[in-house]
């Protein structure tokens, strides 16, 4: 996972680069903010990769030919069926909608969406808390 | 073509700029065709050919490759920027000033030195009257949206944006009439928020500002 | 059918993503057509001014937003688990919650249309002022900065996606410098939608709280800034035309190897130039601005050229992995080899562009607009349909047809070319972009003339396509494994793979397992014979 890092490193020492030079030489309060954001996101970013290498033991970064050991492998459950995500979709799409025009659909769009955060946890839970989301 | 007839000091020097990239980039195109094309003639599949040789790096010519490109860019950005510079500069003391409002969808032209104000709606385009081989500052705006005002014959545009005054020069180095045209989508008439450029003689811009722009041109 | 609504498995998401992106496709071409025929000829009244403007306004929205981008996302969500050796993306549903919002999204700004005032129309950059409500009062612009906000939810949920899944799925063996040159453009897209998406969804809901909350962000008469606007729209806006074309890179950079039987050339460069691409795009943004007076021009001119040599370097290893190589000039490559002459066009013209002097004449014209749709059209479409052609025999089992396939890449070469070449003199002879109509001067009436046929062979092609695929379903010739000698896992398991993908995998020690393996076979069988 070394590789993982050297990409978050690399990029947030560019982005500090960039947003200085771009602050220095035009002064100019937008682009500088936005540089500089990016530039604290992909510091966030770098420290977490630093962090996360540490724990990690993929068998994905294995030079050598371990296919037969890792067959049969547990990957973990992978979901095949959900009707959370086009509920959920739909729901966002009610909120938006009546953030502009319907208040009320605001409200059911936003207690729709929590309601089925929760009902994807209980289905995430029903996997015996090892399937993916 | 306007690239061909550039009409101002300006846009001389722009033209410079068209033609140096012009040449790279023929050149760059060229070059560039030939290596693309050449390999699907030269070493098309033939029927009994087995694996061909299984190179995949070569560090020399990464060097060419990154280094030449390099150079090619560096070398054109001198240049460009010179005349950037050239051309946004702006003289001490302008023979004449016209502030330009640009609006939904026409454009008005005022001389502060003179008191004369040409407005113009989408049916009756206005012209701007500027004197040969003389400097004028445009100091440009808008009262509503984005607009942009492009003379291609001076090849040269800058938008028209409300809360901004942005000020340029034109010295205008042929006599004629050239066209003017919006360049920032603004709205239902955009195509038609037009305006004219007429270069006169000194002479001749000198009575018509004296007129209050009566006399005919 | 309630299958498909309810699947998250990233096969069938990546044909839904990439079916609903042709669709969008689809819809965008035909108002194309409507452009090209109110531009036939000067002072035409085929289409009135209002109706001119959503046109091309939803052309440009639905071009970029609805397709370009996202089939690269899709084919992305098909092909990663695939050529990582992983059974699925790291978050299912969340992948299935990305394509639902994605498709919502898309219908809610083509919604726009049919509503009262007509759809938004203030060009698929919707630039305040003139998108604020005081000027564009009706709903459809509203409808046009929800449907963006939901298609750019989708993008970034993708992106997280992609990148776990890249990051922690891959197959024993599979380390991240043996993974697929396209898997890795994937990952360099991926990091590109997390740093450019926000500030998208941060202008918009700006905009949308100008235009219903009494805000006045981009408003002067009241402290606001209407060069504001342009900064924010563009730190997303350029990043997002690089979105467009890395993972095409990366369709490109597979077929051309695979048909060159050669090895990727310069693969370590391939993966450092996608990031130095990614990286600098961030900070080329205001050379869409150098005519607003207000940016500085030397820096952005300056970054927008160094942008030109990696992307040289890419260039440099394509030709690298046809050279010395033996070349077979199947429809996937021969739309590999139309990317690169005419993205190379595109991409001359994007270096002009960045000088300013040139870009004083030449911003906002049709010379512009040919620029882009080189890149757009000549590059990305192109390595849309030599992914096509490549992919599809896996994802669906059956062979398209590789005669027609030909037929319609020249058709579709010289239609685009027809189309777009001229629309450089056009812009050079003083046409302005976004304009209903134009006066009958210089030559712009027999250039447009021209662009106009150039459409309608476009569209032919596109229909010759459509009876392409018609047919391959009809005549379901099956397709092996490997039906072209490919490099990668995904030509390893069936066409099309199971579920889960694979029964088995290759052993994964070099960026070519599938080669690997067949190389070896090759030996043991010579050593038994």
């Amino acid at each position: 996972m070394r590789t993982f890092v050297a990409l978050f490193l690399s990029s947030a020492t560019f982005g500090i680069a960039i947003a200085t030079i771009y602050n220095l030489t035009s002064h100019e309060l937008a682009g500088t903010f936005l540089l500089g954001i990016m530039a604290a996101a992909l510091v966030f970013a770098a420290g977490y990769a630093i962090v996360a290498e540490r724990d990690a033991n993929l068998d994905g970064d294995r030079k050598d030919e371990p296919m037969a050991e890792a067959a049969g492998e547990d990957l973990g459950i992978f979901t095949t069926s959900s009707a959370w995500p086009i509920l959920m979709a739909l729901s966002v799409l009610v909120f938006l909608i009546g953030a502009i025009w319907v208040p009320f659909l605001l409200f059911t769009g936003l207690a729709a969406m929590l309601l089925i955060v929760w009902r994807l946890g209980a289905e995430s839970n029903r996997t015996g808390g090892r399937g993916s989301i | 073509m306007p690239l061909f007839h550039p009409a101002s000091v300006q846009a001389r020097l722009l033209s410079g700029d068209w033609t140096i990239f012009l040449v790279a980039s023929l050149g760059v195109a060229v070059v560039m065709y030939a290596l693309i094309i050449l390999p699907a003639i030269v070493w098309r599949r033939r029927p009994d050919s087995g694996l061909p040789p299984q190179f995949n790096k070569n560090q020399r010519w990464s060097i060419v490759y990154i280094g030449v490109p390099f150079l090619l860019v560096a070398g054109l950005f001198v240049p460009s920027e010179l005349r950037q510079k050239q051309v946004d500069a702006i003289a001490s003391s302008p023979s004449v000033v016209v502030n330009v409002t640009g609006f939904r969808w026409s454009w008005r032209f005022e001389y502060p030195q003179s008191g004369v104000t040409v407005v113009g709606t989408p049916r009756t385009v206005p012209t701007l009257v500027l004197p040969l081989d003389e400097t004028t500052q445009i100091n440009l705006t808008s009262v509503d949206v984005d607009h942009s005002f492009w003379v291609p014959a001076f090849l040269f545009k800058r938008d028209a944006l409300p809360g901004y005054d942005n000020h340029f020069d034109l010295t205008p180095t042929r006599i004629g009439e050239f066209r003017g045209v919006c360049s920032q989508f603004c709205g239902i008439d955009h195509a038609y928020m037009l305006f004219r450029v007429r270069v006169v003689p000194v002479a001749t811009f000198a009575r018509w500002s004296a007129s209050k722009g009566r006399a005919t041109l | 059918m309630i299958q498909w609504l309810t699947a998250t498995d990233h096969k069938r998401i990546g044909i839904m993503y990439m079916v609903s992106t042709f669709f969008f496709f689809v819809v965008a071409g035909l108002l194309a057509l409507v452009i090209r025929t109110q531009l036939a000829a000067p002072n035409l009244d085929i289409v009135s001014s209002h109706t001119y403007s959503q046109v091309f306004t939803l052309h440009g929205t639905a071009m970029v937003f609805l397709f370009v981008a996202p089939f690269g996302l899709g084919l992305a969500n098909y092909l990663v688990p695939l050529q990582i050796g992983a059974p699925d993306m790291a978050f299912p549903r969340l992948n299935a919650t990305s394509l639902w919002l994605f498709i919502f999204g898309g219908l809610t700004v083509l919604s726009g249309a049919v509503v009262a005032g007509g759809a938004a129309a203030s060009g698929w950059s919707s630039y305040a002022p003139l998108s604020e409500i005081r000027i564009s009062a009706g709903a459809g612009q509203d409808l046009w900065i929800i449907g963006i906000l939901m298609v750019s939810i989708a993008s970034i949920l993708t992106a997280v996606n992609l990148m776990t899944t890249v990051f922690l799925l891959r197959a024993p063996g599979m380390t991240m410098w043996r993974m697929p040159i396209f898997t890795w453009e994937i990952v360099a897209t991926s990091l590109l939608i997390l740093m450019a998406f926000p500030p998208l969804a941060s202008v918009l809901a700006m905009l949308l709280i100008d235009r219903h909350l009494g805000g006045h962000f981009f408003d002067p008469s009241q402290g606001g800034n209407v060069v504001l606007y342009q900064h924010l729209w563009w730190f997303f806006g350029h990043p997002e035309v690089y979105i467009m074309i890395l993972p095409y890179f990366g369709i490109v950079t597979e077929v051309v190897a695979v048909f060159s039987r050669k090895p990727v050339f310069g693969y370590v460069e391939l993966v450092l130039a996608a990031f130095a691409i990614a990286g600098l795009s961030m900070g080329v943004w205001a050379h869409h601005m150098f005519t607003t007076g207000a940016v500085n021009d030397a820096f952005f001119s300056a970054t927008s050229f160094l942008i030109a040599i990696p992307t040289g370097v890419k260039f440099f290893n394509w030709i690298g992995t046809m050279w010395k190589g033996s070349i077979e000039l199947t429809t996937p490559m021969l739309f590999a080899l139309g990317f690169m002459l005419n993205f190379l066009i595109g991409g001359i013209t994007g270096v002009m562009l960045a000088s300013p002097p040139i870009d004083f004449d030449a911003h906002n014209s049709y010379f512009l607009v040919a620029h882009f749709h080189y890149v757009l059209g000549g590059g990305s479409l192109f390595a849309i349909f030599a992914g096509l052609f490549f992919w599809f025999p896996k994802v669906f089992g059956v062979q398209l047809s590789e005669r027609l396939g030909k037929w319609f890449f020249w058709l579709f070469f010289l239609g685009f070319n027809l189309t777009f070449f001229p629309m450089h003199i056009m812009g050079l002879e003083g046409m302005p972009r976004r304009v209903v109509t134009y006066p009958n001067i210089e030559h712009l009436a027999l250039l447009n003339g021209l662009a106009t046929a150039g459409a309608f062979v476009i569209a032919l092609a596109v229909v010759l396509f459509g009876f392409i695929v018609l047919l391959a379903f009809r005549k379901r010739v099956p397709v092996p494994n490997d039906p072209w000698g490919g490099y990668t896992l995904e030509w390893a398991t069936s066409s099309p793979p199971p579920e889960f993908n694979f029964h088995s995998l290759p052993n994964i020690s070099s960026e070519r397992p599938v080669f690997d393996a067949r190389q070896a076979a090759a030996r043991a069988a010579e050593g038994l014979a």
